[in-house]
């Protein structure tokens, strides 16, 4: 039987189906939004109201912050369809940093974590676009490779000066938030650097023919992710006070749960939403939180995660986009 | 009348709303090959795939050797004697050739043990190719390690295996080089020698008219009309599938080959892995056609020519606004206002699985750009007009690329350069695979492209095309410019061809 007889025929069935196309994407987009819902009522109830509390609250913005940074950096390295797994370990290792160049003043150690940030990025990208090799295992390389740099500089017990404790504030936070997604925002929807990103995850040939500089995009992209995961570090600094030799582990995994329960396409291209993040944030946050709240072990929480993060993606990759070329 | 094979009787097929097949009556005689053309959208693939048990119609019946015939599916059908071949890959990757071509027979192979011997496989898929004349391929190699097209003929082999009566070849031969063709077209004479019948499906006039007895028209999920070859006009068969008169001239009517003098666009010494040594120049409003067989060194020459291949020797120069600059890549010929039309139309030259909108906006954002911002309203306006000029069949420009026809693709990658106010056009293979109307429309963008004083580089690998509408035809043999040939009348395929092979 010939598979790709099959194909033209299931595309012609799918090209006259009874909603258009159009509907079809309109509903799609519509998912995240039920997601969040239907995450916030659920834990809502079986927390018995415990979910919605004005502290409850507090705490999950805490945990929706980095993860809504992180996803807001890496979206343009996932619209051109790679993925970061270099993130935890960028922000271990900036937080390091910032710790370490705090005798320099409030900011000179917030421009230490983000140039950490900024020249691990510039190493994967750089590998990834002149070396050829995939974005996935170099960033999972520099994964190992920081991990162990935190390990190290973070057994020496790195401290955040007492005096700047003031910045874990919520409005501070929330000043952060706006400005950063709406910088990201304005570069992701409106500039050559968002639509080029899309293009290359579309098509990167194409992209090529139309003239995208390849090289450069992508190695923006990881520069660009990496700079958002050092201002990360920064805060994680902020908020736990100190550095551990396991501060951002598993964060790109946080992140990436959070762009994909928010929508996100893992082959990135011209569905990829920067809306994604914002949502996807607000989901993961509520997610995290109703398993703490429910008492779940860590372990097991992490397993929970695993199996959403599963089948959110198989959900969003029944597309055409497993049928034709990439 | 002579013996008919298979009858087709009221034969109708629909998906939801649209009606791809109507109602259609034909015959199919022994020992003939049948040609089986019209634009895409026409019916005749749905049509061929309900004889070849790929679907199954929705009214009707197929009355194949006297009997009504109802394959469960394609294998069913290949085991009653009609096979099917297609234009995309059939072949499996990960396996041998010789286990692709016994794929779903390997029972065949199969001693007392239940083992299959590999070794009895081969033996016969060497057999096979023998017969067919392809002995140059081991069977023992893996698919992977042939060539796209070796991999087609691969798949013709693993059709003929059951000895069918009936051949469909649907668009096969548009992937294929010249050597690959005149491989198929042997295989289709040796099935008509020994009685047997071929479909042929094809958007090449030249090639259905060469190697057919009939050819039947079908237009919009009708049958229209069946032709004898030996009797017909091109412009006849044209009409039947457009249904109109086409007015006008297909190719230029002009003998002239006017152009400007200054050069536009030009290489020197141009040295890559399939070309050597090669140096020309493209005049100001000129069409400068480029012929020659699949793996001369043409194809790559329109890539080092827009900067897309980087040459080992020798510079590619554009000049724009009266200033010589080098080309390097394709973001810089784009600058200089050059645009390239890919023949790997679905890979190279759009994103599928993008919107028009951004296809065609995509070269000229940078020209859009203000301070970094890029107006969506701008961005829009830009893509309609490009949209609209081009006449494309769209739902509207947010529509994904991959929903449109090939011809209404390939709209949309002119367009894009059109938007760019480009300059200078490259284009490869423009109109392979696309249907007469669009076809036409492609012409006459060119001769109108060409009066308003662009310059075009058409490589192609249809020979009257590029005889019809060049000023100049560059041929090219092993990577060298092997002739050149000044627009004129009457110049013969045959005069050109010499030079190519």
């Amino acid at each position: 039987m010939n598979y790709y007889g099959i194909t033209k025929v299931v595309k012609g069935i799918h090209l006259s189906g009874n909603i258009s196309e159009r509907e079809r994407r309109t509903l799609q987009s519509l998912f995240p939004f039920i997601g969040l819902l239907f995450i916030i009522i659920f834990f809502q109830v079986t927390t018995g109201g415990r979910m919605l509390t004005s502290r409850n609250l507090r705490t999950i913005f805490n945990q929706a912050f980095p993860v809504l940074l992180g996803t807001c950096g890496v979206s343009f390295v996932l619209a051109q369809g790679n993925l970061d797994f270099s993130l935890g370990s960028i922000v271990g290792t900036a937080a390091c940093f910032g710790s370490l160049c705090a005798g320099g003043g409030l900011f000179f150690s917030l421009a230490a974590s983000l140039l950490a940030g900024l020249l691990i990025g510039f190493l994967n990208g750089s590998i990834h676009a002149f070396f050829n090799v995939s974005g996935t295992v170099v960033t999972l390389c520099t994964q190992f490779a920081f991990r162990g740099v935190t390990i190290i500089l973070g057994s020496a017990g790195l401290f955040l000066p007492l005096a700047w404790s003031w910045l874990d504030s919520v409005q501070l936070k929330i000043l952060a938030a706006v400005f950063v997604f709406a910088l990201v925002f304005f570069l992701f929807e409106y500039t050559k650097f968002g639509k080029y990103s899309r293009a290359i995850g579309a098509g990167s040939k194409a992209a090529v023919q139309s003239g995208i500089p390849l090289k450069k995009m992508k190695l923006l992209a990881y520069m660009f992710s990496g700079i958002m995961a050092g201002l990360c570090g920064f805060f994680a600094l902020v908020r736990a006070g100190s550095v551990a030799p396991t501060t951002g582990t598993f964060f790109e995994m946080n992140v990436l749960l959070a762009l994909v329960l928010g929508g996100m396409p893992i082959s990135g291209g011209s569905a990829a939403k920067l809306r994604s993040a914002l949502i996807g944030s607000a989901m993961f946050a509520f997610l995290a939180n109703g398993l703490i709240i429910w008492g779940i072990n860590d372990s097991i929480q992490q397993g929970v995660k695993g199996v959403i993060l599963l089948i959110a993606v198989a959900l969003s990759f029944e597309r055409e986009n497993a049928i034709t070329i990439k | 009348m002579d013996d008919i094979i298979l009858k087709v009787e009221g034969l109708s097929k629909s998906f939801s709303s649209t009606t791809a097949v109507a109602d259609v009556y034909m015959n199919f005689y022994k020992g003939k090959i049948h040609g089986l053309i019209g634009e895409n959208g026409s019916g005749k693939s749905t049509l061929s795939n309900m004889i070849a048990g790929v679907i199954s119609p929705d009214a009707g019946k197929i009355i194949f050797k006297g009997e009504v015939y109802k394959p469960a599916d394609s294998a069913e059908a290949a085991n009653t004697g009609i096979s099917m071949i297609t234009q995309e890959m059939g072949t499996i990757g990960g396996m041998t050739i010789a286990e692709n071509i016994f794929l779903g027979r390997e029972f065949l192979f199969t001693g007392k043990s239940g083992l299959v011997s590999t070794r009895k496989m081969n033996r016969e898929a060497a057999a096979i190719f023998r017969k067919t004349g392809i002995s140059y391929i081991d069977p023992r190699k893996p698919v992977t390690s042939l060539s796209f097209e070796d991999r087609k003929i691969v798949e013709i082999a693993r059709s003929l295996y059951t000895n069918p009566s009936l051949l469909i070849i649907d668009e096969t031969t548009t992937a294929l080089s010249q050597s690959g063709r005149s491989i198929l077209y042997s295989i289709m004479e040796q099935m008509k020698k020994n009685g047997r019948t071929v479909i042929f499906i094809s958007h090449d006039l030249e090639e259905v008219r060469e190697h057919c007895d009939f050819i039947s028209v079908m237009r919009d999920g009708h049958y229209i009309d069946t032709l004898e070859v030996r009797n017909c006009t091109d412009s006849q068969i044209r009409e039947l599938m457009v249904g109109r008169k086409i007015d006008g001239s297909w190719y230029r009517t002009d003998e002239s080959a006017a152009c400007g003098n200054s050069i536009v666009l030009s290489c020197s010494h141009v040295t890559t892995a399939l070309l050597d040594d090669v140096s020309c120049g493209l005049h100001q409003g000129e069409i400068l056609g480029v012929a020659g067989l699949t793996d001369s060194g043409m194809h790559d020459f329109g890539k080092v020519l827009f900067g897309l291949t980087k040459p080992q020797t020798g510079t590619v120069v554009a000049a724009y606004k009266g200033e010589s600059k080098e080309v390097k890549n394709p973001g810089n010929a784009i600058k200089l206002k050059i645009g390239y039309v890919s023949k790997n139309r679905d890979e190279e030259a759009l994103m599928l699985l993008s919107s028009i909108k951004e296809n065609v906006a995509l070269p000229s954002l940078d020209m859009l750009a203000r301070h970094t911002f890029i107006s969506p309203a701008k961005e829009k306006k830009l893509a309609q007009s490009g949209a609209d000029v081009m006449q494309i069949k769209m739902r509207d420009i947010d529509q994904y690329v991959m929903y449109l026809s090939g011809g209404n693709k390939q709209k949309v990658v002119l367009a894009k350069w059109l938007s760019n106010e480009s300059q200078v056009l490259i284009l490869d293979c423009p109109t392979r695979g696309i249907d007469i109307g669009v076809k036409e429309s492609i012409y006459q963008l060119m001769k109108k492209l060409k009066n308003e004083g662009k310059s075009i580089v058409l490589i192609s690998e249809e020979l009257p095309e590029v005889i019809g509408m060049s000023d100049r035809i560059l041929v090219f043999k092993d990577g060298k410019i092997n002739a050149e040939f000044k627009r004129k009348k009457n110049l013969a395929q045959t005069d050109v061809v010499k030079y190519m092979i």
